[in-house]
Order: C-alpha cells, then sequence, then structure tokens
C-alpha cells in the first residue's frame, strides 16, 4: 500500500536529521549512512517525491565522497521526469558537481544552468546560491573570469547566512577570480577577509585554500617574503588535510617565490619534490620551473 | 593604431603558439589531440590562442603527449622571455638613481670587454 503524496514520514525525517547533523559535524560516511536509510524508509512510505528528494541528498554525497559516476543515471531521470522545480534543482546541481569533479566543466556549466533556472522557478534562495556557486566554479575552471565571477556575486547575494564555509569558499573564489582579472588589490581583500573568518571558526580547509590563493597574489605583488609565509603554511595545512591539487599548487607557488627571491637552489629543491611526488615521467620539470615562469599558463581552480 | 601585449599575455601566446606547432608537426587536429589529453576541442583551440589557462596536470599532460621533454617545449619560450632572476635583475635596474644605472652599464660594459679579452686570448 502507497501512502499519499506529502503525508508526513516520521522516519525519513529521522534518518534525515541524523545525516544532516552527522553531515555538519563532517561525519560523512556515517551521514551517507542515515541518507541510504532516509532513502530506504521513503521508498517504503510510498511517497514518489520524497523518494528523489532522498535519492538526491544521498546521490549529492555520494558524489562528494569520490563516487562521481554511479549516482548521475538517476539523477538525469529525475532532471528530466520530476515536474517539483526544487527537486530538479537538487538534482541537477549534483550532476554538475559530478562533472566538476570528474573536470568535465563544459557537462557541469550545463547541468549547473538547469539547476539555476530551475531554482528560479522553485524561488529558493539557497538552491539558486548552489546553482549560480556552481556555475561560477565551471566558468573559473574554463577561464571565463568576468561572468565566473558575477556567478560568484550572486550566489553570495543568497547564500544563507548561518552556512558559513560555503560562503567562505564563494568569497576566495571570486577573490581569485579578481586576481586573475588583474583586479589585485580588491582580491587580495576577499581573500584575507575570508582566512581572518575561517581562522575564527576553525575551518582549516578554508583557511587551506586562503593562503595558497594568497601567495599567489603576493606573488603577482611581487611582495615575496609575504607570498614565502603564505605558500609555506597553505602548504602545511593541504599536507596535513591531503588535498593533492592543493599540495601541488602550493608546491608550485613556492618553488617560484624561492626562485624569485634569488635562492634558486631553494626552488630547485622545491620543484624536484613536486616532480618525485606528483610528475615521475617528467625529468626536466624542476630545470624548466626554474628557467620558465609558467605562472600565466595555470589557472589554480582548473 | 597598435596595442601593446603584456609580457605575460605574450608569454602565454607563445606557449599556445607551440602546442600548435607540435599538434601540426604530428598530424593531429585538434579534435584527435584534445581527445587524447582530455579537454574539449574548442579549450584546446583557445590554448592555443593564448587565451586559456590549464592545471599544472593538464600542461605537464600536454608535454607527456608530444613525447618532447619540457626543456625542448619551452625552448622557444625561454629564448624570446626573460627568466624570473633576469626580470628581477631588470626591475632593481630600474629602481636605481640614474647615476647608479650608469654605473651599472659601465660595469657590464668592463665586464664584457673582459670576457671578449679572455676570448682572444
Amino acid at each position: 500500500m502507497t501512502i499519499a503524496a506529502g503525508a508526513p514520514c516520521m522516519e525519513y525525517e529521522r534518518q534525515r536529521g541524523l545525516a544532516e547533523a552527522a553531515k555538519d559535524a563532517g561525519r560523512l560516511a556515517e551521514a551517507l549512512t542515515h541518507y541510504s536509510a532516509a532513502l530506504q524508509a521513503a521508498r517504503v512510505h510510498g511517497d514518489g517525491e520524497l523518494v528523489d528528494r532522498a535519492l538526491c541528498a544521498e546521490a549529492a554525497l555520494s558524489i562528494e565522497l569520490g563516487e562521481v559516476e554511479a549516482p548521475v543515471p538517476d539523477l538525469r531521470e529525475i532532471v528530466l521526469r520530476n515536474g517539483n522545480a526544487e527537486t530538479c534543482a537538487l538534482a541537477a546541481r549534483a550532476i554538475a558537481r559530478a562533472y566538476e569533479l570528474k573536470k568535465d566543466y563544459r557537462k557541469s556549466l550545463f547541468y549547473a544552468r538547469v539547476a539555476r533556472d530551475r531554482a528560479e522557478q522553485a524561488k529558493s534562495g539557497e538552491r539558486l546560491a548552489a546553482a549560480n556557486n556552481q556555475i561560477g566554479n565551471a566558468l573559473l575552471a574554463q577561464c571565463v573570469f568576468e561572468e565566473a565571477a558575477e556567478s560568484y556575486r550572486r550566489a553570495l547575494r543568497t547564500i544563507p547566512a548561518e552556512r558559513t564555509e560555503w560562503r567562505l569558499i564563494c568569497t576566495a573564489n571570486l577573490g581569485y577570480c579578481e586576481l586573475l582579472q588583474g583586479k589585485l588589490r580588491s582580491g587580495l581583500r576577499r581573500i584575507y577577509a575570508t582566512l581572518r573568518e575561517a581562522r575564527r571558526q576553525g575551518l582549516q580547509r578554508v583557511e587551506m585554500i586562503a593562503r595558497v590563493d594568497l601567495c599567489y597574489a603576493h606573488l603577482e605583488l611581487r611582495r615575496y617574503r609575504d607570498a614565502e609565509r603564505y605558500g609555506a603554511r597553505g602548504l602545511q595545512l593541504a599536507e596535513e588535510i591531503g588535498e593533492v591539487d592543493l599540495i601541488k599548487n602550493a608546491l608550485y607557488l613556492s618553488g617560484q617565490v624561492a626562485v624569485l627571491l634569488d635562492d634558486e637552489a631553494r626552488g630547485r629543491e622545491i620543484f624536484a619534490e613536486l616532480q618525485r611526488r606528483f610528475y615521475p615521467g617528467q625529468p626536466f620539470l624542476a630545470d624548466l620551473l626554474v628557467n620558465v615562469d609558467v605562472r600565466p599558463l595555470i589557472n589554480l581552480r582548473a | 593604431m597598435s596595442v601593446a601585449t603584456s609580457p605575460k599575455i605574450r608569454q602565454v601566446q607563445l606557449v599556445g603558439r607551440k602546442i600548435r606547432r607540435l599538434r601540426k608537426e604530428r598530424q593531429l587536429t585538434q579534435t584527435e589531440l584534445s581527445s587524447r589529453i582530455g579537454i574539449q576541442q574548442s579549450d584546446l583551440s583557445r590554448m592555443e590562442k593564448g587565451e586559456y589557462r590549464v592545471s599544472l596536470d593538464t600542461l605537464f599532460k600536454i608535454l607527456a603527449e608530444f613525447d618532447v621533454t619540457i626543456g625542448e617545449f619551452f625552448d622557444d619560450v625561454a629564448k624570446e622571455s626573460l627568466s624570473p632572476r633576469e626580470v628581477n635583475i631588470a626591475r632593481e635596474f630600474k629602481s636605481l638613481h640614474p647615476d647608479a644605472q650608469r654605473e651599472v652599464e659601465d660595469f657590464i660594459l668592463f665586464k664584457r670587454g673582459n670576457e671578449r679579452q679572455d676570448g682572444d686570448a
């Protein structure tokens, strides 16, 4: 027997609450277990809309945990089939995130725009912020800096006040866009504000992003001692957290700083570490990076 | 009226041109190369025009695909652009008082003269 759509499902609500609490506390594996239980409860309850919502929540977290292939077909089906704009926005945004993690930024942008259109239909500020943030990420990775910056500004207008980490990462991304547009002072101000707030709230992942960005900003401003300091701490945090892309970027920037400080031996040592750990098949990497400044070729968010 | 191009953009364009040349030497279309390195054809097109920045991974993937050493790949770029150390020296020079700049120039001439004498000996 199925229950009429919209009827409350206590077990679904209980599991969803437990999942949200675990997710907010950073216990993602535990949160996934509760989202799966919520999905099961929704299926037993027989409310199709609730099933789709539960599936979106479970899939979104699976994607964050690295499962970027398996959830996409079900999510795509929801986008095509479901008439509820907010559920479609959730599904489309999760697909966009999966493609972002796969570094397929074009498809990510397509689904992020679908998510934005559905969020506008649903008049959901939070969903709209998520979609605009996702659009910004896809555009930034594709070097469309002005439009990316505008998407981040739109996202910042509707990110809920209590979502501090999300708001700060969006602010840092906007700051990085501005750095690449040559608006160094403005970009620097935003990233410093992000760093201060991240430290105040103990958000180490945000602090790591801000410090690596500040290293880049100070390099561009030719303040090499400041760049060195931010790069070193950013690298340390990236190693602690284990974010490989950030480790690579921080190593590269730190090596570049050392060379610009006329410490070629130190620069070569850092570039050699970058080569040894991540590009063992590229034996000339350290030599190249000591001699050619490839900064204008590199997008730290790609 | 010509518009001055910043050195940074010029360097990106140089690398873009090098990628285009290597691709054509290997008789690859943009579509073929882009699918091998896992980026979109239009992004590769922008990269060849010097309008596109990539991740460190992608940059080194391209080099691996062409099977050239990084030194060879950047040879043209290195010849036409200053190293970070050289840029620093030029910047320091510009910040000196004109009298001090003349002294540096005299010193360079002196060193060059010495090198010529050593070469003749």
